[in-house]
């Protein structure tokens, strides 16, 4: 098992170049991405999805992105994978469609997700986060919508840097994933998964207290103080002191 | 020929390495040997490659160019499985590591995955435990403890197979001070016993304190020293290169004493025979 953590980063993440995509308004990338969403879930045409992926190709090398995504889709090739394979099974099996069908079926569903995965870097590797927050905000989402959005967002290559990590550890104490036995593999995971889990539940605490800290969880719902007579009474008092102070 | 009675453990030859075809050069043509009961350590500015070079040591990335042996065993031909039997590293922050629910069965982790017996398990395991000085954590759970006990339980789970060749990366950080006597104890135990120990800090004070063997200065992805530690304790020049603090007592004592001591032992020892001879009170 390879981590490639760099392909992952490399395509979700902003790249500074001077092309017609990057100078485009980010809501028009976002509106693309949306259109070609729906085009996506709304065809069971294999010519018409045939265009939409020439259209997202055409898109990311005119925003030389082209390369990066297609290493992110090689990147997610064995969650493809297992995504056709589920598909396929599930539609046998559960759904009780004859194999053709259900193969038919489990091509489509995947193919509209790689087109998807593929369409992503239209907007995430041509325009800055924070050009895509505000362009959120614009849209009138709140700003506590926003900002776990952008958090998520931010947060990716840090989980993915510590899942690496946790992977030497366990791999340095003599972890093998050489092994074509799905049942040691999976086996196997468990070492590296219950770290990772619990490394990123302590960063999520860490990140919630700065957070509060810094006043961002507080809102009119969680703190609204009521007037009570005792406010009332010290204001008067108060009040009442400095005005005596003030004429005398 | 100070080495000839040693084992060549690591070998390090015109080692170059980078992440990316696109990425600069992280390692420039590295040469190291590293011999058995020996305390080497490696010091030098962040991001200079320090971490970069001892992931080569048990395989977990391979070099660009050059080699990397390891018992005389090329890394870029033998999995990292197979040559951590060797190389024990114990990385800067414990929790990576931690994914049993008792400290014993951390620490017996890596003996379980060679299936060793569940006796040979339970008598390797309470005999380290009893090294370390936490026998008493056995059945506690690791994220529980604190700071500098956690780090004693991951230097118990590699220690547990005799690795030949011990890295510690950074493994002062955080640490309080009777923390850090402790695991000055447990690395020069480990190097009477004839376990090469590599030493990844920033922590000079520490350093002076370990007096290791030998220091390896590095910069920019190349090593700029490997020698004696006085000679880079006493060259602030040197130090200030990589980014480094003049460690108290070799500032103290240079310019006051003839001789160069690195621990406050040493210096008052120093001390005491210069006024001896002096014969001031």
């Amino acid at each position: 098992m390879v981590l490639r953590r760099s392909s992952v980063t490399t395509a979700l993440f902003y790249k500074s170049r001077e092309t017609v995509l990057h100078k485009l308004n980010p809501l028009t990338k976002l509106a693309v991405i949306l259109i070609i969403t729906a085009a996506l879930f709304n065809t069971d045409n294999s010519i018409k999805l045939a265009i939409t992926l020439t259209i997202v190709l055409i898109l990311l090398y005119l925003g030389k992105v082209l390369r990066s995504s297609l290493e992110l889709i090689t990147t997610l090739l064995p969650m493809f994978i297992l995504l056709f394979t589920v598909c396929v099974l599930s539609w046998m099996y559960v759904a009780d469609k004859p194999p053709t069908t259900a193969i038919t079926i489990a091509t489509f569903v995947t193919t509209r997700l790689i087109i998807l995965t593929l369409a992503l870097p239209i907007l995430y590797s041509t325009t800055r986060l924070s050009d895509i927050a505000r362009s959120l905000l614009l849209l009138r989402i709140p700003f506590s919508v926003v900002l776990p959005i952008i958090l998520a967002y931010r947060f990716i290559p840090v989980l993915l840097k510590d899942l690496a990590t946790v992977y030497e550890s366990q791999v340095s104490r003599g972890l093998s994933f050489r092994t074509k036995n799905p049942v040691k593999i999976i086996k196997n995971l468990v070492p590296v998964t219950i770290p990772a889990v619990i490394v990123a539940t302590l960063r999520a605490i860490d990140l919630a207290e700065v957070l509060a800290l810094r006043g961002v969880a507080l809102s009119r719902v969680r703190f609204r103080p009521s007037i009570t007579h005792y406010d009332i009474l010290l204001l008067t008092a108060v009040i009442a002191t400095v005005t005596i102070l003030l004429i005398t | 020929m100070r080495n000839s009675s040693r084992e060549l453990v690591i070998e390090v030859r015109d080692l170059w390495f980078r992440y990316s075809r696109d990425s600069p050069w992280v390692l420039r043509g590295i040469d190291l040997e590293l011999y058995s009961g020996e305390i080497v350590a490696i010091v030098g500015r962040n991001g200079c490659g320090k971490t970069t070079l001892i992931k080569h040591f048990n395989g977990l990335l391979k070099p660009c160019r050059g080699i990397v042996k390891v018992l005389g065993m090329d890394t870029r031909y033998v999995s990292t499985s197979e040559l951590s039997k060797y190389v024990g590293i114990v990385f800067q922050n414990p929790i990576y590591q931690f994914s049993c629910s008792t400290v014993f069965d951390e620490v017996a982790f890596a003996l379980k995955l060679r299936n060793l017996p569940s006796d040979v398990i339970e008598k390797l395991v309470n005999s380290v435990l009893g090294e370390l000085g936490i026998v008493h954590l056995a059945n506690r759970c690791p994220y529980d403890l604190s700071l500098g006990e956690q780090r004693r339980v991951s230097i118990a789970s590699v220690l547990v197979y005799r690795p030949k060749v011990l890295v510690l990366d950074e493994p002062t950080t955080g640490l309080d001070y009777r923390s850090k006597s402790s695991l000055l104890n447990i690395i020069r135990r480990e190097k009477e016993r004839g376990c090469c120990i590599v030493l990844v800090t920033h922590d000079m004070e520490f350093l002076c304190e370990l007096k290791p063997d030998r220091v390896v200065l590095m910069d920019n992805g190349k090593v700029i020293y490997i020698g004696d530690p006085r000679e880079v304790m006493y060259s602030p020049e040197l130090l200030s290169r990589c980014n480094l603090v003049e460690p108290q007592v070799p500032a103290l004592s240079r310019g006051l004493l003839p001789a160069r001591p690195l621990s406050a032992k040493e210096f008052l020892s120093e001390f005491v025979k210069m006024r001896d001879v002096d014969g001031t009170p």
